[in-house]
């Protein structure tokens, strides 16, 4: 062959590289029947349950009750979104009794609270679930905290930002793939958090109900103020109060759903009188909160319950300051039930 | 850019389809705006600073042949230039402008400027050739964050000189391509990922036992390989496909059995230019003072300034000196065996010597890794970690995979050391390459998939 007189001269022969092309071709073969694999039963049943990734231990599980629930029932015709006040306070199963209880249609209901979820990760996942599952009713039970952003987790990821318009290849690979969803519970075995990680999702699994609902047995007396020592970091975060405006655009990117078809419903999770008493102007706060978000739900045309100048639950309805407990949750998921069926 | 990153890989695609479209008298005109190009993607400071170095360069290069004092210019020059703008900002501290930054590369491109100059005034390179080769040789885009350090003498002529770039070039760019790629973001990425930061920077309040710190450093040893090793072979083969040749850089370093085959192994580049402009230079000057080769300081002066000056181009702190100082310590002590009596190579050593030796020199240049990692008061503290703390369930520990990737990075160094070549793995029998590619694919696919890109370590210096 001829030296080219000057500069580089590309010279490739007509073979096409075979060792990449069957490398390719082999890692290829292998994916397609991974997936294949995995999305059989007999596999599924004996692998850890897949994961989204992303910095919010508890969406991935969350997102594999409510498909399950999907394939089997299909889509819920409610989806309860929020903290982990949601999740300890609204229990789907008797929502479902007193609906059918109240003449009407059993309202079939599923509880995607997820802890330290604010009021900005609210935004991102009402979007997410919107989308997916097209409920009938959305529900966002908030509540002061919402709006403190040391007091939220965030909830963001390749899968979030893939499902919310940020496209990435790792976020369609999630979106798509129940190999890698499956790689993905998996990728970090061996490292110190991995087993902590599998000891709460065995928690998790054990304690939850399939429609998401997560009680609480014990019972705290709330009849005086919360003490500082126990709730030290919330007092910490609440020194200062007032909502958030990053965290209160989350809350009308949550209402701008109805704009886009998704009939929404706001709910006030209640919270012991003396609760209020931690915001620093006390009940000022409260009413200043309150009025926020109903001015905003208002603007939207979605209607907001509140719950907590109601008196609903009973002094023993308490697990703390913040949270129901199971007999609170029944009280209180009783009176949700009765207002959904009454629509 | 990141070099590991999707905008890298199509700024290169990008590159040779020009490269390969247009005329070739301007396929090295064409480089050298590539190569501008890319250093602008940081900022337009960093290529104006390059144009500017290079001019100079290049002008004062044309008078340096035969004339000491235009040399002495030359040098200055180029090390007022480091010292502006790597070494004062620091010193500086708040009192440098906002938005100073130390030109990505520079200490390398300013290593490359001096050799040549005194290659020029040695008669070993020709001051007048193209300026835009010149130009080119110190901007070329795959070299210019972090070396290879390229002697003029030898990538000028590569230039010059009409390629060809054939099926055998291009198989091993990519085998260089994929070489590199695991090394970086399977093996560094990962380990880095795994190893805590804080473990170095504040040893007693990460609670780790000694093992565990131990460990760290062993996995930091491992982590710095692997990121660098993985950096040159990586930019060797963008290189290659561009048909020109660079230089290697790490020659299987953990394996030497002393200290001077190490650095003949550890960044191999900057090694050479080390040894031919500082350390045979003091050796002639000591020589002539006394020409003994026993007596003392012409023994130990030569290594001792030469990595003390790598010490100090890593970085003007006191730890890096300490880092240098003891590298120049144990070559100069394996000198000063070796001056005392006839010294057996260590090819004619016992296999069980040779073992020992390379797991003395091995825990010798982790425990020096520890200087260059971290300042001097965070290295007595890890030190005396490792010595006071024993494990215990309370403590942290290492992340069990820094194991897996560790015995990943001692398999690729194994296979490359017994085939006495780092594309072993293009001699392989057919199905044994497609499953090793496979699986390179996937752990580098797998391990970069939803992470952002990391820079490498060397490109800090």
């Amino acid at each position: 062959m001829n030296e080219p007189r000057e500069g580089v001269a590309l010279r490739l022969g007509r073979r096409p590289p075979r060792t990449l092309l069957c490398a390719l071709a082999t890692v290829a073969i292998l994916l397609a029947a991974g997936e294949a694999a995995v999305r059989t039963d007999v596999v599924r049943r004996r692998l850890a349950g897949p994961s989204v990734g992303g910095s919010h231990q508890q969406i991935s599980p969350k997102l594999e009750m409510l498909d399950d629930i999907t394939r089997r029932k299909g889509a819920p015709d409610c989806i309860f979104l929020g903290s982990s006040m949601v999740v300890r306070g609204l229990d789907p199963a008797r929502i479902r009794v007193v609906t059918a209880e109240q003449g009407g249609h059993p309202l079939e209901c599923f509880n995607f609270g997820l802890f330290a979820l604010n009021a900005t990760g609210a935004g991102v996942i009402a979007e997410i679930l919107a989308a997916r599952y097209h409920p009938r009713l959305l529900v966002y039970g908030t509540s002061f905290r919402d709006y403190v952003p040391e007091l939220g987790a965030p909830v963001h990821g390749p899968w979030t930002d893939y499902r919310t318009g940020r496209f990435s290849l790792a976020g369609a690979l999630i979106d798509h793939s129940a190999l890698y969803r499956h790689y993905l519970t998996y990728r970090d075995f061996g490292r110190v958090h991995y087993w902590a990680d599998r000891k709460t999702r065995a928690e998790f699994d054990e304690r939850v109900t399939p429609e998401g609902f997560w009680p609480r047995h014990e019972t705290e007396k709330v009849d005086g103020r919360p003490r500082e020592h126990i709730y030290k970091e919330m007092y910490r975060a609440l020194a200062a109060f007032s909502m958030d405006s990053q965290e209160r655009a989350g809350l009308q990117r949550v209402l701008g759903l109805r704009r886009r078809g998704t009939p929404l419903l706001v709910l006030e999770m209640p919270v012991p009188p003396t609760c209020i008493t931690m915001l620093p102007r006390g009940d000022d706060d409260y009413r200043a909160f309150l009025r926020a978000v109903e001015g905003d739900a208002a603007r939207e045309g979605v209607p907001f319950w509140t719950t907590t100048a109601l008196d609903l639950v009973p002094a023993n309805g308490w697990a703390d300051f913040f949270h129901l407990n199971q007999e609170g949750a029944a009280v209180f998921s009783d009176w949700v039930g009765r207002r959904l069926a009454d629509r | 850019m990141t070099l590991t990153s999707w905008p890298f890989a199509l700024f290169v695609a990008a590159a040779l389809i020009v490269y390969y479209l247009i005329p070739r008298r301007f396929q090295n005109r064409w480089l050298l705006v590539a190569s501008y190009v890319f250093y602008a993607t940081w900022t337009w400071f960093f290529p104006v600073v390059l144009a500017v170095l290079t001019a100079a360069t290049y002008t004062v290069g044309r008078g340096c042949r035969g004339s000491r004092r235009w040399l002495l210019a030359g040098i200055g020059l180029n090390l007022g230039c480091l010292a502006l703008l790597k070494y004062a900002p620091p010193l500086l501290a708040a009192s440098a402008p906002a938005g100073f930054l130390l030109p990505v590369g520079l200490s390398f491109q300013v290593l490359q400027a001096i050799s040549y100059l005194v290659d020029v005034h040695r008669g070993q390179t020709a001051p007048d050739g193209n300026p835009w080769d010149f130009a080119l040789y110190l901007a070329y885009f795959p070299k210019l964050l972090a070396g290879p350090i390229e002697r003029a003498r030898t990538f000028l002529p590569q230039l010059a000189r009409p390629r060809v770039v054939d099926d055998a070039a291009v198989t091993r760019a990519f085998a260089l391509i994929v070489i590199g790629l695991v090394r970086k973001v399977v093996i560094a990425d990962g380990l880095s990922e795994l190893v805590p930061a804080h473990a170095f920077d504040d040893p007693l309040r990460s609670e780790m036992s000694g093992l565990s710190l131990a460990t760290t450093l062993l996995a930091f040893a491992f982590l710095l390989l692997n990121d660098f090793a993985g950096y040159t072979s990586l930019v060797r083969g963008v290189s290659l496909l561009f048909g020109i040749e660079l230089s290697p850089n790490f020659q299987l370093p953990y394996l030497a059995r002393n200290f001077t085959e190490f650095w003949n192994r550890w960044h191999i580049t900057l090694s050479a230019w080390l040894r031919d402009y500082v350390y045979f230079p003091v050796s002639r000057v000591l020589l002539r003072r006394n020409p003994s080769a026993r007596h003392l300081p012409n023994v130990i002066g030569p290594p001792m300034v030469a990595m003390l000056v790598s010490g100090l181009w890593h970085e003007a702190s006191l730890h890096m000196l300490v880092w240098g100082a003891l590298h120049g310590a144990y070559q100069a002590m394996e000198r000063v065996r070796a001056s005392r009596g006839p010294v057996v190579p260590p090819d004619k050593w016992s296999a069980a010597r040779q073992a020992r030796a390379r797991l003395f020199v091995f825990a010798l240049v982790t425990l020096t890794w520890l200087p260059f990692r971290t300042g001097l008061q965070s290295c007595a503290l890890f030190l005396w970690g490792m010595a006071h703390s024993v494990a215990h369930p309370g403590l942290a520990r290492v992340e069990y995979p820094v194991y897996l990737l560790i015995a990943l990075a001692l398999l690729i160094d194994w296979i490359q050391h017994r085939g006495r070549d780092e594309l072993v793995f293009l001699r392989w029998p057919s199905a044994a390459r497609i499953a090793a590619l496979a699986a390179a694919l996937l752990a580098i696919a797998l391990a970069s998939l939803g992470v952002a890109a990391r820079t490498f370590v060397y490109q800090e210096f």
